[in-house]
């Protein structure tokens, strides 16, 4: 990777295991100042262990971590005690002092410094975050958004140089979700804090991060902008974590894939003849008369369901075994039954090799 | 539907009524009495006892926390050797009745005792007067073997709150600058807070109870001053007012327990169930670690049992005799009959309040209020109103069919069971709503959706899902049978005596060697529970 800045945090080749079963497999992973990277992936892919692991709530067992070019953790004995790493941390379930007020749940981690420059440290923070009012609050008092930004306070009170987020607003509903969501990223972006995200919501991970990095089976599968990620997915298990699929086989014919619904260019070599062409449900496009240039292939209308401003739509082809769904935007006057022609778009198709059983 | 409701409503008011009779009758009793001591108590003695009682309780909180506190938070946070034994072993001493620990150390410890013998040999004292030694029968001498037997109580519930209601706590502390050690005062000694006036608030109760040490000791407290008002001075009321006194003791405690136990429910259970990564300890830290765990267990169950086993190997042939087989019959029969019948009460609560809830809270509340009534109050609230009962009964036979039916509740093993049912049918009923917890209360609607009715649900689905907590509690229930020392010794029939009476009689005649084989036979026995206990820990619940 080349980058300018030196990162803040760098994983180098991490390995971990609890008894014999493997959580991570050799990740490596950088975090540069200022940036917000999400870890993305399926529950129980290792990803809350990553963050503990940082933290130095989990031993680490192979590999090394760096925090501002100095190793923090490797699986020797210069092993640096959590309390001494400055690595702030929000867990999911918040873990709000029961005992104490929000108060002094924020100036829990200020023990250290002057008692004037405590509450100056207290103050700018809780104006802030807005909380200036719940003081004197205990935690089982305070709603579910009021407690997510006391955790918040909290963990940034110390001044962190690294921010870890575990799934911190999972336990939300989703109105307010969004909005906590938001407020709590323009804060840490105000506050230059770099910031490591763990969730499994897609949909998330592309709303607030610079850079996501998907993890499954142990390992880092891809890396990049939500961009990079939504459209050049590297493999299925990528391309279907964003959105629901359809595949195809495909036959390559020199600079194009031919499938059902038509051709792609490509502009790479296949070792095999045979490929899969995965494309988006909200690549597939629909209409009521044929044109040539995008819907040439007749197809009939299995069930379609209107939510929202999307309709859903599967569609039976004649000669191919599955239904294909479709995730339209322009709602069409169509009912089960109904006759219409398919296409795609092109910039939701992706092109793999067959995956080895 | 409405026929089972009736019905649990019948079976829970008449249990409620049951268990009500003591207090009320004591209540009775103390405010109508016919010779009032009242007044001579207040001006003579009951300062006195009062104040040597909450000595005793003071004394003991202070021991127990000194050793259960330090203890929990060792093995909850570091690794060191034999930290992995002694997270267990730690609760053996709860095995040890407090009666039987205070006549082995009384044994050893006092004048002609082997320790002070060894010291006047080695040190060529020839008399008393040559040094000093504490008096092993005084409150001091209570405390402490006392509180080794009865810190398990803090241990357990300490450990159980450093190790999972906090785990997560730490965590937070950590990656906020506190290290394990700095975090233990500023964060895990307050949460533990609530944890630590239970067991307290549990240790008070039991050294309110014990009669069996102070009596051995000489210590006037409240629970001996009933013994030697009722039974030596043939006063009922005067000993129903000083039980009197008692319940106000028993009531504050419960209301702390209470309160404590309500405040619990702030905490944040942890729903990842994440542990504590531990600190290891090496060389001398390892070291004062082992022994700060180590001389709890050696003082409170290694000593006793060593000195139980050999004095048992001395004198087996004597004590190994159709007596003994009496004893162990009487013992064990007792303890099935009583565990039954209160096993069977806990399953009528129990499943009352699973079903019935908030209309059922008031039986279940009142029914579980016996656990704190140290036993010689029970059998005072006990035999009153039975001899009541057999005068009427033994009128009534002796006028219609002339046979004189004499005491048949109150001087019979009835009078016993029935204190068993009230003192110890929280116990069973805590292992079984425990067993309720873990089933889906979804399970029960889908049951009643089915057509089934309440008793075919409990008779189908409850009891056979359980069946592992209905045995838990039979034989916690069954082993505390065995260990009860002062109601059994007020209520048996007339020569019938049980392991842990013999224990007494006999120790009380200076005759430990005799007693032991019977004393390690408890002990042995109430091991057993202990294993289930060290299960539960293990399974992440609160001990309660």
């Amino acid at each position: 990777m080349s980058n300018n800045s030196n990162p803040i945090l760098k994983i180098d080749n991490i390995s971990h295991k609890f008894g014999k079963f493997e959580i991570i497999n050799n990740l490596s992973l950088e975090v540069l100042p200022n940036e917000i990277i999400c870890l993305l992936g399926p529950s129980g892919s290792g990803k809350s262990t990553i963050l503990r692991i940082i933290a130095g709530l989990e031993k680490l067992q192979k590999g090394k971590i760096y925090l501002n070019n100095k190793i923090i953790s490797t699986n020797d004995f210069d092993y640096i005690q959590p309390e001494d790493r400055e690595i702030g941390f929000v867990f999911q379930d918040l873990a709000l002092f029961p005992h104490l007020n929000v108060e002094d749940n924020i100036n829990y981690g200020l023990n250290k410094i002057n008692k004037e420059i405590k509450k100056q440290v207290y103050n700018s923070l809780v104006n802030k975050i807005g909380i200036q009012h719940l003081g004197k609050k205990y935690p089982h008092e305070l709603s579910g958004g009021e407690q997510q930004r006391v955790a918040l306070a909290r963990a940034l009170a110390p001044n962190p140089k690294l921010m870890l987020l575990d799934e911190p607003f999972s336990d939300l509903d989703t109105r307010l979700r969004e909005k906590i969501r938001e407020e709590t990223i323009s804060i840490l972006k105000s506050n230059n804090t770099p910031v490591l995200l763990v969730t499994h919501d897609p949909n998330e991970a592309m709303l607030v991060s610079d850079k996501i990095i998907i993890i499954n089976n142990k390992q880092k599968i891809q890396e990049g902008s939500s961009e990079d990620i939504y459209f050049k997915p590297k493999n299925k298990f990528v391309a279907s974590f964003f959105s629901d699929i359809n595949i195809f086989s495909g036959l390559v014919n020199e600079s194009k894939v031919n499938f059902l619904l038509g051709g792609v260019n490509i502009n790479k070599n296949y070792s095999q003849k045979e490929v899969e062409v995965v494309i988006r449900t909200e690549g597939v496009k629909i209409n009521n008369i044929k044109d040539e240039s995008i819907f040439n292939v007749e197809g009939e209308i299995s069930s379609v369901k209107n939510v929202g401003i999307y309709q859903y739509v599967n569609i039976k082809i004649n000669g191919h075994p599955y239904l294909i769904s479709a995730k339209l935007t322009d709602r069409l006057n169509i009912v089960k039954n109904s006759k219409v022609w398919v296409g795609f778009d092109p910039r939701f198709a992706f092109i793999f090799e067959k995956e080895k059983l | 539907m409405k026929y089972s409701l009736k019905l649990w409503g019948v079976l829970g008011i008449v249990l409620t009524l049951i268990i009500s009779i003591p207090i009320i009758s004591i209540i009775i009793i103390a405010l109508t009495p016919n010779f009032n001591i009242w007044g001579h108590l207040i001006s003579t003695v009951l300062p006195v006892y009062t104040s040597n009682t909450l000595l005793l309780m003071l004394g003991n909180i202070i021991c127990v926390c000194l050793i259960g506190i330090p203890t929990a938070w060792l093995v909850s946070c570091y690794s060191f050797f034999g930290r992995n034994f002694f997270s267990w072993a730690l609760i053996l001493p709860l095995a040890v009745p407090a009666y039987i620990i205070a006549f082995v150390y009384t044994d050893i410890l006092e004048y002609s005792g082997a320790f002070q013998v060894i010291l006047r040999n080695l040190f060529n004292w020839n008399n008393a007067q040559d040094y000093w030694f504490p008096n092993i029968r005084s409150i001091g001498g209570a405390v402490f073997v006392m509180s080794f037997v009865l810190y398990p109580y803090v241990y357990l519930l300490c450990r159980s709150s450093f190790q999972h209601n906090s785990a997560r706590f730490y965590e937070v502390s950590r990656t906020l600058g506190y290290n394990l050690w700095s975090t233990f005062f500023k964060l895990s000694l307050p949460l533990t807070r609530p944890a630590l006036v239970i067991g307290c608030s549990l240790v008070m109760m039991e050294t309110l109870a014990d009669f069996g040490t102070v009596d051995f000791f000489s210590i006037n407290t409240l629970t001996l001053a009933i013994f030697n008002v009722w039974l030596g001075m043939g006063n009922a009321s005067g000993a129903a007012q000083i039980s009197l006194v008692i319940l106000i003791f028993v009531f504050t405690l419960l209301y702390f327990e209470k309160s404590a136990r309500n405040r619990r429910e702030y905490h944040i259970i942890d729903r990842n169930n994440i542990l504590i990564q531990r600190n290891i300890l090496k060389g001398y830290k390892s070291f004062i670690a082992f022994t700060i765990c180590f001389i709890p267990l050696l003082i409170g169950f290694i000593i006793p049992s060593i000195i139980l086993f050999y004095y048992s190997l001395l004198t087996f042939d004597i004590s190994f005799d159709i007596s003994f087989y009496k004893l162990i019959i009487n013992s064990f029969s007792l303890s099935l009959i009583a565990s039954l019948i209160t096993v069977i009460a806990a399953i009528v609560i129990a499943s009352g309040q699973r079903l019935y809830g908030n209309k059922f809270i008031i039986f279940t509340r009142i029914s579980l209020l016996g656990y704190a009534f140290p036993g010689a109050v029970l059998a005072l609230g006990i035999i009153i109103p039975l001899a009541l009962i057999d005068n009427y009964i033994d009128k009534f036979f002796i006028s219609y069919f002339n046979i004189s039916t004499g005491l048949i509740l109150s001087g019979s093993i009835f009078a016993l069971l029935f204190a068993y049912l009230i003192r110890f049918i929280a116990i069973g009923y805590g292992a079984i709503e425990s067993g309720y917890t873990s089933i889906n209360k979804n399970i029960d609607m889908a049951s009643i959706s089915l057509g089934a009715g309440k008793i075919f649900t409990i008779k189908k689905i409850h009891i056979p899902l359980l069946k592992s907590s209905i045995l838990i509690a039979s034989i916690i229930v069954f082993v505390d049978t065995m260990k009860e020392l002062p109601a059994t010794l007020i209520l048996r029939p007339f020569n019938f005596d049980t392991l842990a009476t013999n224990v007494y009689q006999l120790a009380s005649d200076e005759l430990l060697e005799q007693s032991s084989l019977s004393a390690l036979t408890i002990v042995l026995v109430g091991i057993v529970p202990l294993i289930f206990l060290t299960k539960k820990i293990s399974d992440n619940k609160y001990f309660s």
